[in-house]
């Protein structure tokens, strides 16, 4: 900033000397201080627990783009053991994160190429459709970041506690991922065709959905959390349906 | 847990962020090893007679310098040419707008071999002259009923955007220092500030999108090259830059859009 005059720098390059004799600064967070050795090391190490350590979510991150394209894709066949077999039971959150993502990107961007080409079509100029981008992420977000919680807390509460919030979320975002392509798709313009795409994403996933879900509300002994997966499958039906009618209702 | 001696005042180092140390040698990866950062050999401590082996943030490494020791805290004052108590206003705003101006270069077209250091210096006025910008020209541009809200999306989408991309990238494991993987990001928006003026001022459709899209892609590359100096593992640059992409690609659409 102030390059003329005088300016107060700090040396930090001597500070790197590992001077044994002397003050030393010492940190009291967990691991912060030695988190940059750390943080290449192919595997993390056990770091204790703490919601606001950056070090401790990175064993969430500890994948490659082979890995996440792997999964991604396995996510859409639906099929049980996803987390035991396709994850080696050990889910990251990278892949779960960024599928809801471009999620609410692709189903931006289709939808007001949709409405453009119609409105460009019928030469009406209409509005803009702005409120489609904050309609996508909180519908998106609340679904993909929310229930999983929301589901998570309720089989704790319930005592069926066999998994961690991470698989929850995990599970959840890799199922979204399939209506990325279905609603690139969507943008062929057959009203039938939309809804039969937008039918079969939802059931592809929740197919995905129930198989995983199950066998950990059932391994509780408590007879109601086998009924928690009629809510799991209402509200993914109620997904399918909302991006439906919010997304892909021009038809032209 | 050695606060129990205290040595003469030259010993007592405060152990700097380990984030700025760690060399992130901007668009020049190959020389960003950790040996690269060329720390001081331990016996021998900084001073005048050993001029080259200090970086430090502002100013050119051949002006005079002087070191003291304020309570341990080992500092360093640089006399560059000219007292900044007593000049004008106007040389100091044209000398943080050619500092913006010469960041703004280094991201956008990176010279071969420039001073690396500069980005070292971060700030955050750029980037919110950048964004703010980039906001009032959408806003605009938008539908008069629309323009508040297009505003403050915007503003949100960056500042939030730019954001959950540099903790991304520090979860994957590469070595960025936080405030300046932001300002890299603010600045590297720059091409995508240029293309929403050409479409403000051309709205032909088959002038606007390939703007646009050519813009995105200065954007992406000039942020990549950042990140290809953070030490990220081969196989995880793609996850660090794919996030980017679609950030930057959420803006560039609302200009296309518009």
């Amino acid at each position: 900033m102030s390059q003329g005059g005088y300016a107060v720098v700090d040396v930090d390059d001597d500070a790197q000397n590992p001077r044994s004799d002397g003050l030393e600064f010492k940190t009291f967070l967990p691991a912060e201080s030695s988190g940059g050795p750390r943080a290449t090391s192919p595997t993390p190490p056990e770091v204790p627990y703490s919601p606001f350590n950056l070090a401790y979510y990175q064993t969430y991150f500890d994948v490659d783009t082979n890995l996440v394209l792997k999964r991604v894709g396995m996510a859409m066949i639906p099929r049980p053991g996803f987390i035991a077999e396709v994850c080696d039971g050990q889910i990251d959150l990278y892949g779960p994160f960024w599928s809801l993502t471009t999620l609410i990107l692709v189903l931006y961007i289709t939808s007001t190429l949709i409405t453009s080409i119609t409105q460009y079509l019928s030469s009406s100029h209409a509005s803009s459709n702005l409120p489609l981008l904050s309609t996508a992420i909180s519908l998106i977000y609340f679904y993909g970041l929310g229930i999983p919680a929301l589901l998570w807390g309720s089989t704790r509460w319930l005592g069926a506690g066999e998994w961690g919030v991470a698989e929850a979320l995990g599970l959840y975002g890799y199922a979204m991922s399939v209506y990325i392509p279905v609603s690139l798709l969507c943008l062929i313009p057959v009203g039938i065709l939309r809804w039969i795409l937008v039918g079969g994403g939802a059931a592809s996933s929740g197919f995905f959905l129930v198989q995983n879900i199950y066998p950990v509300l059932a391994a509780s002994d408590h007879p109601m959390t086998r009924l928690l997966i009629i809510a799991v499958i209402a509200l993914h039906a109620g997904l399918g349906l909302a991006i439906k009618v919010l997304f892909f209702r021009w038809v032209s | 847990m050695s606060y129990d001696r205290i040595g003469t005042p030259s010993q007592q180092i405060i152990q700097a962020d380990d984030d700025d140390l760690e060399a992130l040698s901007f668009s020049h990866p190959s020389a960003s090893g950790p040996s690269s950062s060329s720390p001081l050999p331990p016996s021998q401590p900084a001073g005048p007679s050993n001029p080259s082996g200090v970086s430090g943030r502002i100013g050119q490494s051949n002006q005079p310098r002087t070191e003291r020791g304020w309570g341990g805290v080992r500092t360093e004052t640089r006399y560059t040419g000219e007292s900044t108590l007593d000049e004008p206003v106007t040389a100091t705003i044209m000398r943080d707008l050619n500092s913006i101006y010469a960041k703004l270069l280094q991201v956008l077209y990176p010279p071969k071999g420039g001073n690396t250091q500069l980005l070292r210096d971060w700030d955050l006025w750029g980037p919110l002259v950048i964004c703010l910008s980039l906001a009032i020209i959408l806003s605009v541009d938008s539908p008069q009923e629309q323009s508040m809200q297009v505003f403050s999306l915007v503003i949100s989408l960056i500042t939030i955007g730019s954001v959950v991309v540099t903790i991304n990238s520090k979860l994957l494991g590469g070595k960025v220092s936080f405030f300046q993987s932001l300002c890299v990001l603010g600045y590297a928006i720059a091409p995508i500030l240029l293309a929403s003026i050409v479409s403000l001022l051309v709205h032909n459709l088959f002038v606007r999108v390939p703007v646009s899209l050519a813009c995105w892609a200065w954007s992406v590359w000039a942020s990549m090259n950042f990140f290809n100096g953070t030490q990220l593992h081969e196989k995880r640059i793609m996850l660090a830059v794919y996030p980017i992409c679609l950030f930057f690609f959420v803006l560039v659409w609302m200009i296309i859009i518009q």
